[in-house]
């Protein structure tokens, strides 16, 4: 997953540069929409993919299927994007000078996408006979993180902007 | 108007309300405090890292 992070913000950043200039203020202007629109106050839907990645693709043998399954989930825009505050991320590869200032967080990004999953691994061990834990914890990370998004968007639109 | 159907859901409006209530309110003495040059790589580093635990769970 950091890998396929890494590449996406490489991605981006190559983007960026391809593109006019666009100042840093997009990311704040991105994270004042992200604030708006993950609360409901904004009516509006930001893109994202519908994709999942195919079951089948574990016929590939366990090793091609978990790189080809972390890249993926770590590019983050292949798959559905869970996470308003991913879209922040993404502007500020957009937008931000120089690569010194991107990989962060995009490395950041993958390291955390692929905490819960190492973390629920660990833990599926100790319960054994309840997998279904597996998905409460799923949810109270999720939830947790999106407490912690919708506190740290206002700041970000507020320091960008 | 509940736009992320999957993780909206799982707070309730008056909590996601008054969450970013508070942190306007934290963000604008933050930005008091840290003139003039705020930490920009470390909010955005911060906000990568819950960005990617949000996505517990989805493939």
């Amino acid at each position: 997953m950091p890998v396929g992070a890494l590449v996406m913000g490489a991605l981006v950043y190559l983007a960026g540069h391809a593109l006019p200039p666009i100042g840093s203020s997009f990311t704040g202007l991105v994270a004042a929409a992200a604030a708006l629109t993950a609360t409901g106050l904004l009516p509006v839907r930001f893109p994202s993919s519908k994709w999942q990645v195919p079951r089948e693709w574990a016929r590939l043998g366990w090793v091609a299927f978990t790189a080809s399954f972390g890249a993926i989930l770590g590019a983050g825009v292949l798959t559905r994007i869970a996470s308003p505050g991913f879209y922040v991320v993404l502007a500020w590869g957009l937008s931000a000078p120089d690569w010194g200032a991107i990989w962060p967080a995009f490395l950041a990004f993958g390291l955390a996408r692929a905490a819960p999953s190492v973390a629920i691994a660990l833990g599926v061990l100790r319960v054994r006979n309840r997998p279904h834990r597996m998905f409460v914890w799923s949810n109270q990370m999720a939830r947790a993180s999106f407490a912690v998004q919708l506190m740290l968007l206002p700041v970000i639109a507020a320091t960008f902007l | 108007m509940a736009t992320y159907p999957a993780t909206f859901d799982r707070i309730r409006p008056r909590t996601a309300l008054t969450l970013l209530a508070g942190a306007t309110g934290a963000s604008a003495a933050a930005l008091w405090l840290l003139r003039p040059g705020p930490p920009r790589l470390g909010l955005l580093v911060a906000l990568a890292v819950a960005s990617g635990v949000g996505g517990a769970g989805t493939s």
